[in-house]
């Protein structure tokens, strides 16, 4: 950057070095419904199972049973954390910079000259 | 002029509804553009589009020559596009530092993200504990200004920066505004109490059903023009 370079320069320059992701608007919004769809169905997929394998005797279907259990743990466990990251990123990033700035003041408040004094003194 | 924002044959709605029927629009470095017409025109969809808020069906978004079309709205603040939406957007239970904090997102310090508010805008600075809900209209909106200038934008989008504001505090908020685009700063307004937008723009679009219908230098000609359209006679 050079001294001289204006405000809009500087913007030109930025605009052409951004790396702008690929257009997906309301992209997340179906992550997020891929999610919750994916715990439904998970929960589905377990009630399911749980009746295969307490109607019949047969190891074999019970075999079955289990095996649907097992997809309905993977995609409950997906599903939520598909629909956590993107319900709950606008929230955690709020709660981050709040954190930020506690941090912020605290640090402010005891490099403040004289802030151990108290603490000091006899 | 170097052009900074550029919208050509836009085309956009909401769910079935077409709103922007092919908009053409530029803004350059220092210069305000004010986006006039009657309530429903479309004026808000082009801020929303031109902030990437809001998708396109058509047509490209150019910034600083560059096609941005679908661009996500975090891109395109972080390169220096800022939206001052209708109502402010102050969040009213902070006080006017914390709204300011919010800010700093863009790395600047909290300090640095202060001064420049209170250089701009002195009366913030003695308000600052105050929760920013209690502030008076022409505050809050100066509150507003402030965070966007915060984020050092090229492009400032301004949405009825007027709305609910007495006269004189409109004039003393669309001084500052001129003050920044005189700094390099594109600004793009869209307002209804167009007369106060008209003072300060160095050009006038009238949009209409979607459509620019006028364009050009905001002289008696345009202003009469626009008075016939927001009184519905014919010239």
């Amino acid at each position: 950057m050079t001294s001289t370079e204006t405000r809009a320069d500087r913007f030109v320059r930025e605009i052409a070095e951004l790396k702008i992701a690929d257009p997906a608007a309301g992209r997340p919004r179906v992550w997020q419904r891929l999610g919750a769809a994916l715990m439904v169905v998970g929960l589905a997929l377990g009630v399911t199972a749980y009746l295969v394998s307490h109607r019949t005797s047969s190891p074999l279907v019970q075999g079955d049973a289990v095996t649907i259990g097992l997809g309905a743990v993977t995609a409950s466990v997906t599903g939520g954390a598909l629909f956590v990251r993107y319900s709950l990123t606008g929230f955690l990033r709020f709660w981050m910079a709040r954190q930020s700035y506690e941090l912020t003041v605290l640090a402010d408040r005891l490099l403040e000259p004289g802030a151990g004094r108290d603490r000091a003194a006899p | 002029m170097n052009t900074v924002l550029e919208l050509r044959e836009v085309r956009a709605g909401y769910d079935g509804i077409s709103v922007l029927h092919g908009v053409d629009l530029s803004v350059a470095a220092g210069q305000v553009v004010a986006l006039l017409g009657p309530n429903g025109a479309g004026k808000t969809t082009t801020l929303r589009v031109a902030a990437g808020v809001h998708p396109l069906r058509s047509g490209r978004l150019l910034l600083g020559g560059r096609d941005v079309t679908g661009a996500s709205a975090r891109d395109l603040a972080r390169a220096g596009v800022c939206l001052i939406p209708e109502g402010r957007g102050v969040f009213p239970n902070l006080s006017v530092r914390d709204n300011l904090l919010m800010m700093t997102f863009t790395g600047r310090s909290r300090r640095q993200v202060e001064e420049i508010a209170y250089a701009r805008f002195p009366d913030l600075a003695r308000h600052a504990s105050r929760a920013a809900g209690t502030l008076s209209g022409g505050e809050q909106q100066m509150l507003a200004l402030a965070r966007g200038l915060a984020t050092d934008p090229a492009v400032l989008l301004l949405d009825e920066l007027s709305m609910g504001l007495a006269p004189l505090v409109v004039g003393r908020l669309y001084e500052q505004v001129a003050a920044i685009a005189r700094e390099g700063v594109a600004v793009l307004i869209v307002e209804q109490f167009a007369a106060a937008a008209l003072g300060i723009a160095d050009h006038a679009a009238v949009l209409v059903r979607g459509r620019v219908e006028r364009r050009g230098r905001p002289d008696s000609v345009l202003r009469a023009e626009l008075s016939a359209l927001y009184l519905g006679s014919s010239t």
